[in-house]
């Protein structure tokens, strides 16, 4: 099978720098293909003067998005292995992830090189920020003050790159969640990479005129391969207009519409922010451009799968995938046939089989582990054999560590996990390395870290620890110190002692009904809890009772994100005389501020019922 | 009547924003729209550019400050104050003893969105944003003469959404061109002059009156939903969606029903910082009702005439109301094709309503005044 690879790709992004076309597009710089064509040569000659053969690994990690992409982008087109850390990794991790990789050389930015231990005579070049300063005197200083990487580059000037990549050369190594003592570093090949970039790019309909939104990590598979590498492959547009927030997904929505996106790349717990914060913006993807959203990275639940479609009237995708089978492979959605929410579809270039507990296939209709075999899977575990050869059999097939059913139509669902992971907001941890860290402190005896289901970010991280005369706090900014953000605990509750069986393992579900008694106190004591739900429950159904009267409408057609545009009978009369009857009802009385602030339903019974 | 100097000094502000908007490199197109629009104003009213640039300074202190309730009730008071001082001496009611001057260009427009944008962003209900974004909503050169009486929050979404797009000015440019067939065409030539002699009946008949009042709605319907067609034109192809200002107000069923089809941005700007306010406070319609037509009628014009034209608005859609709720279940009854029948009824009585109002007033103040 001959399928466009590396030196296509070269070839397709010579053709869009002849053309003049942007490549990224993000919030304060616009990246043209023929700068990444450019940076490709730079790079090749940086590889000549400092002896890289194919296949020798970099190290790489910057906080400035557009210079990672360039970077990955060009190491990877040039046949050398971009091992991709990530910037906020702590200076432990980071050390033992660079000393695993064993790279030819490290180039990472100024103050991440300050921080992180580098082995001893591995060559380091830093990223300089270009001197701040605007206007043309600013960047004529700039064009002098050229330091680190950018001096370098503009000094070796550019070379050819390699006529011929080897399909197994690794594209890059990703590590993925892992201890410390055991990093798992997925090794991911050109055959691989350029493979399914293929199959995504075919199934996702993304092409020369494609506006790519993905404003995800690039340190992980979805950020940079349905990112800038996608868009490569694929001779289209990326757009990373500004970072995902809280407060900047009505400027994120109103830039789908602006810069006509076509695709747009998601996690579901931005997914869940979006359908719930946008406002007055329904209309966000209808500005005659856009074709697809893309969610991935995490399970796509039923209902917000349904209401992302009904919000905003538009065909989703739900990918499902790990970073060793490079981003997808089994895919689900209206334009693939396969419209089933809640389940993942159908694979698509690869194989997927059901397996129980003795290895043999489950019948359909039962529940196994999923086993996923094609091109797009990873060539192993970096420097790890066993560990590979647990995870992938000798004919091919890779324990995804997903629990998974398949329907008599032949669309699969995944209903477990096998492996001991957290998916918190589309990303992965490993509680044991949290668990790790925390086991460093001086107070802790011993620690246990899980994941518990969360409302907004699917789930999220908790740590029970056996400690004296250590706060939480405490504990929290320990952790800070020495891992990710993302990957500190939102809680930890300290205990005298963890539960532990005969063996001396830990117990994990009387942990868990540990830590839940001993988590907090008051409201959320979970008999407390479930009390000031049914309360809330019965408050909404009330509140919606007379909002239906007093609207003349069907109590059906109402919720709490009703808003007054949506509801014809709700004008200033009626919603005066529903004030005046929630107060009756409630026994309240609302100062005039209060009732002009009332613009949805929601609104009023935060009010009348306040949580 | 707009003299032809200042038609021509408004058209090439106009057409510098809408050509330079999409012609300088992106992140100046805003500012120099912005700029052409304190342009325009300042050619025409330095008066107004000065107190528009200090009143969107001022609100614009107050959201930063998070100055609250009060502070934003002084701002609005205020800004309500000054438009009543120029508005009296525009308008030089008898006896006020003001010497008389035009009222600042724009005036009426921009102190409603002044005070629309210090009161919503006193109620935490905007989008994040800069002095740029306001200033740029303030000084927008579509809407500063005519309205429509634009939204802060949807000015921004526009924005931000703001991309060239070519469907977009071509509808522009039509509804300009449909705005002007209607001032020019319509309004004056076959309005004004061709079916004015033909009400030749005699001065003071019913006959007359009735004629007049009819010419009189029409020719202020082309005239003003003219020039909003043309600010929307004018909005669009600068690339934003500006909100509609008529909508077939001769079809109103009833009078609740026409003040949501004629003037709809300051109607709804009424009932947003009028008629809501007051009935949360006071909690009694009549009264909420009675302040927000005052409002509407006086910021017209600060005399007597207006005065009780909005009375005369605000008992119609009381009256109206009453009428309303006693007969909703004879309504029901009355099957598809008498409803039908009593909807026509209904709406006659409705631009009757409406089109008596200037007659009915003029009556009250000429028998007040004799008598």
């Amino acid at each position: 099978m001959t399928m466009p690879m590396a030196i296509e790709s070269r070839a397709g992004i010579a053709e869009a720098a002849r053309a003049g076309k942007v490549w990224i597009r993000a919030e304060k710089r616009v990246v043209s293909y023929a700068e990444l064509q450019k940076r490709i040569g730079s790079i090749a000659a940086l590889a000549a003067s400092h002896g890289l053969a194919i296949g020798d690994r970099v190290v790489m990690a910057t906080r400035d998005d557009c210079e990672a992409a360039l970077l990955f982008s060009a190491l990877v087109l040039n046949g050398l292995t971009a091992v991709n850390l990530e910037p906020d990794a702590g200076a432990e991790r980071a050390g033992a992830l660079i000393a695993r990789a064993a790279p030819a050389l490290v180039i990472l930015d100024r103050d991440i090189a300050a921080r992180w231990p580098l082995p001893a005579g591995t060559p380091l070049i830093e990223i300089v920020p270009a001197a701040a300063g605007g206007g043309l005197l600013g960047g004529l200083l700039k064009a002098r003050a050229k330091e680190g990487l950018a001096a370098e580059l503009d000094r070796l000037g550019e070379a050819v790159p390699p006529a011929v990549i080897p399909p197994e050369t690794l594209a890059y190594i990703l590590f993925t969640s892992g201890t410390t003592q055991q990093p798992k570093g997925v090794c991911i090949s050109h055959r691989a990479l350029f493979s399914h970039l293929a199959t995504l790019s075919r199934v996702q309909g993304i092409g020369p005129q494609s506006a790519i939104l993905n404003t995800l990590m690039l340190s992980h598979a979805d950020g940079m391969i349905q990112g800038p590498v996608m868009a490569f492959h694929a001779q289209a547009t990326l757009h990373r207009p500004l970072a995902f927030a809280i407060n900047t997904i009505e400027q994120l929505l109103d830039s789908v519409y602006q810069l006509r996106i076509t695709h747009m790349i998601a996690v579901p717990t931005m997914l869940a922010l979006i359908v719930r914060l946008s406002r007055n913006q329904d209309d966000a993807f209808k500005g005659g451009d856009f074709q697809l959203m893309i969610s991935c990275g995490a399970a796509l639940e039923a209902a917000l799968w349904e209401a992302v479609e009904a919000k905003f009237g538009i065909n989703l995708i739900n990918l499902y995938g790990l970073t060793e089978t490079v981003a997808g492979g089994v895919f689900a959605g209206a334009t693939l046939g396969t419209r089933v929410p809640g389940s993942i579809g159908r694979p698509v270039d690869c194989e997927l089989r059901i397996i129980d507990a003795e290895g043999q296939d489950v019948p359909q209709g039962g529940e196994g582990e999923l086993l996923i075999r094609g091109d797009l899977l990873m060539s192993g575990y970096f420097g790890d054999e066993a560990l590979t050869r647990e995870a992938i059999e000798a004919d091919g097939w890779f324990h995804t560590g997903d629990i998974a059913t398949l329907s008599s139509d032949g669309i699969y669902a995944i209903c477990g996990r096998k492996k001991n992971i957290v998916i918190r907001g589309g990303l992965n941890i490993q509680p044991e390395e949290v668990a790790e860290v925390l086991a460093l402190h001086p107070a802790v005896r011993d620690a246990l870290a899980f994941g518990l289901p969360d409302v907004d970010w699917g789930e999220r991280l908790v740590a029970l620890v056996a400690a004296d005369g250590v706060s939480e706090d405490e504990l929290l900014r320990f952790c800070g110190e020495k891992i990710e953000p993302r990957k500190v605990p939102s809680r930890i509750v300290i205990a005298a002692e963890l539960p532990k069986g005969r063996s001396g393992k830990i117990i994990i579900d009387a942990a868990r009904a540990l830590f839940e008694v001993a988590a907090e106190a008051g409201p959320s004591q979970p008999a407390v809890q479930r009390s000031a739900e049914r309360e809330q429950a019965d408050a909404e159904d009330r509140l919606l009772a007379l909002a239906a009267s007093h609207f003349r409408t069907d109590r059906a057609r109402l919720t709490l994100a009703s808003v007054p545009e949506d509801v014809i009978g709700w004008d200033s009369l009626a919603h005066m005389e529903f004030v005046i009857a929630i107060e009756q009802a409630f026994g309240v009385s609302l100062t005039p501020r209060e009732v002009i602030s009332i613009d949805s339903l929601g609104k009023a019974l935060a009010l009348v019922a306040p949580r | 009547m707009i003299g032809s100097q200042t038609i021509l000094i408004l058209s090439l502000w106009l057409a510098a924003a809408a050509v330079l908007g999409w012609i300088v490199p992106e992140r100046w197109r805003m500012p120099v729209m912005t700029g052409c629009g304190m342009g325009l104003v300042g050619s025409l009213s330095p008066l107004s550019l000065g107190f528009l640039l200090l009143g969107t300074g001022a609100s614009m202190m107050l959201v930063q400050r998070r100055a609250g309730p009060r502070a934003t009730g002084l701002f609005v008071a205020a800004v309500a104050t000054i438009y009543a001082v120029f508005l009296l001496r525009a308008t030089a009611l008898d006896g006020w003893g003001l010497p008389a001057a035009a009222l600042p260009l724009g005036m009426a427009y921009y102190v409603l969105r002044l005070v629309h944008y210090a009161l919503e962003a006193d109620r935490g209900r905007l989008r994040a944003h800069g002095l740029q974004d306001v200033l740029a909503y303030q000084f927008f050169p579509a809407v500063l003469f005519v309205g429509p009486i634009n939204r802060f929050d949807d000015f921004l979404r526009d924005l931000r959404r703001r991309r060239w797009d070519p469907e977009l000015v071509s509808t522009g440019l039509g509804r300009v061109l449909a705005g002007a067939v209607k001032i020019v065409l319509i309004a004056n030539y076959l309005l004004a002059e061709k079916l004015a002699p033909l009400a030749g009946l005699a001065p003071g008949t019913a006959g007359r009156l009735y004629a007049d009042s009819v010419l009189m709605w029409a020719n202020l319907y082309m005239q003003f939903s003219g020039y909003s067609d043309i600010a929307i034109g004018l909005g669009a192809i600068m690339g934003f969606r500006l909100p509609e200002n008529f909508r077939w107000p001769f079809l109103a069923r009833n009078i609740g029903d026409f003040w949501r089809r004629w003037h709809i941005t300051l109607s709804s700007w009424c009932r947003d910082y009028v008629h809501m306010p007051a009935l949360a406070r006071w909690r009694s319609p009549l009264l909420a009702t009675t302040a927000s037509m005052l409002v509407l009628g006086l910021w017209h014009e600060a005399s007597m005439h207006y005065l009780l034209w909005g009375v005369y608005h605000a008992m119609g859609l009381t009256i109206w109301r009453r009428f309303a709720a006693l007969t909703a279940p004879a309504y029901a009854r009355l099957g598809p094709a008498g409803q039908r029948g009593w909807n026509v009824l209904a709406g006659l009585l409705t631009i009757h309503f409406v089109m008596f109002s200037y007659p009915v007033v003029e009556a009250i103040e000429t028998f007040a005044r004799s008598g």
